[in-house]
């Protein structure tokens, strides 16, 4: 289990970034939401000034959506990996973030239960190289 | 006849040779200076060259001919008094049949407002207009009209110059129906953004028993939903961004 995992949830949705919040600090290991944004420009600012070790990243978001904030936050918190968030089915949006340069991509659905060991195994997962 | 004799007839004749010559001369030198040769031939039968003649406005004829665009000149009342060949192509129509018509004849009747405007145009401008031709072939061609009022020797006619809008109108008819799919792509990906959005909410309260913020996920997307669909039926803008995830104002209060 990974322990004291300091998290930035990035969503535009008030409700879904609280309950994501709740998900997180319910974790026995330590695992904290150190900061919160609700939209892309927010969050590269946010991760600049909190250097979360995880940055969870909805990808449709107004103002400015993850795929555009995604390059910009890992400059501005390189140590971050940042697993992107979205509603859509991982065969339609997950390569593509996989590719921009995103360490991992969780779909929506089934949140609750799932959130945490899909983040434990992408923490742990033997290919992970810090970009 | 005596020598003398002799010589006086080769003399008159030699006389009448240089005066037909004369004449054959003055009448060449008439013949061209009114513009009526195209062109000379010098020399030896066995050795002729060929000598073309031109004009200062040749060149200008040959472009009118010639050009891209259809022109036409009409007089004050809108009567056809000369068309290039490329407006009879537009038309679809012989140009000599062409002239001595009226030029409100080929264009569409909800532009004669607009044809009467260029036929009023007056010295020293030019106007501009886009109309349709009625092409006799029953086909509308877009066109692009320059007006120019010419005096002709004290007499007023007005030139119409034409440029066939057709491959401009069909890019533009392309662009806009690509701006409408992608339009219509990203009015559906908001939409179903924010239903994904409001259900993946209830199903994570619910899941955390959360009854209660679970119930208002769901009656606020349903009411979202609900607006939504009502303003795309009346082709109203979803703006981006915006209209999907800000509640329209209305919707808490449709929520149950």
């Amino acid at each position: 289990m990974t322990k004291n995992l300091n998290v930035l949830v990035v969503d535009d949705s008030d409700d879904l970034r609280d309950l994501i919040c709740m998900v997180i600090d319910r974790h026995p290991g330590g695992w904290k939401v150190v900061a919160t944004a609700a939209d892309g420009r927010q969050a590269i600012d946010v991760a600049r000034a909190s250097q979360p070790d995880v940055v969870l990243l909805d990808i449709s978001m107004p103002v400015m959506d993850g795929m555009q904030a995604l390059p910009l936050i890992r400059e501005a918190a390189p140590e971050a990996l940042v697993v992107m968030l979205s509603g859509y089915p991982v065969a339609t949006a997950g390569q593509g973030a996989l590719n921009a340069g995103a360490h991992g991509y969780l779909e929506k659905s089934d949140l609750v239960k799932t959130l945490i060991p899909r983040l434990e195994r992408i923490l742990n997962a033997p290919s992970l190289v810090r970009r | 006849m005596t020598d003398i004799e002799e010589s006086s007839e080769t003399s008159e004749q030699e006389l009448g040779e240089l005066v037909r010559q004369i004449a054959y001369l003055q009448e060449a030198l008439t013949a061209l200076s009114s513009g009526g040769v195209d062109a000379v031939v010098l020399g030896a039968p066995e050795n002729e060259q060929v000598y073309t003649l031109t004009n200062a406005d040749r060149p200008y004829r040959v472009i009118v001919e010639r050009m891209g665009e259809g022109a036409v000149t009409v007089s004050e009342s809108g009567v056809i008094l000369f068309a290039n060949p490329r407006l009879a192509d537009f038309i679809g129509m012989e140009r000599d049949r062409m002239i001595g018509r009226d030029i409100t004849e080929y264009v569409d009747d909800d532009q004669q407002v607009a044809l009467r405007g260029l036929l009023e145009t007056v010295a020293t401008e030019t106007r501009r207009a886009e109309l349709t031709i009625a092409a006799t072939d029953g086909s509308h061609v877009p066109a692009l009209v320059a007006a120019t009022a010419l005096d002709l020797d004290g007499v007023l006619v007005r030139c119409l110059v034409f440029t066939d809008l057709t491959l401009q109108k069909q890019v533009e008819r392309q662009f806009a129906e690509e701006a409408a799919q992608a339009e219509r792509q990203r009015v559906a990906r908001e939409v179903n953004d924010t239903i994904v959005q409001g259900l993946v909410t209830a199903e994570m309260a619910f899941d955390l028993e959360r009854y209660a913020e679970a119930r208002s996920a769901i009656a606020s997307t349903s009411a979202r939903a609900r607006r939504w669909i009502g303003e795309l039926a009346v082709d109203h803008q979803v703006q981006p961004g915006t209209a999907v995830r800000d509640a329209p104002p209305g919707c808490e209060a449709d929520a149950p």
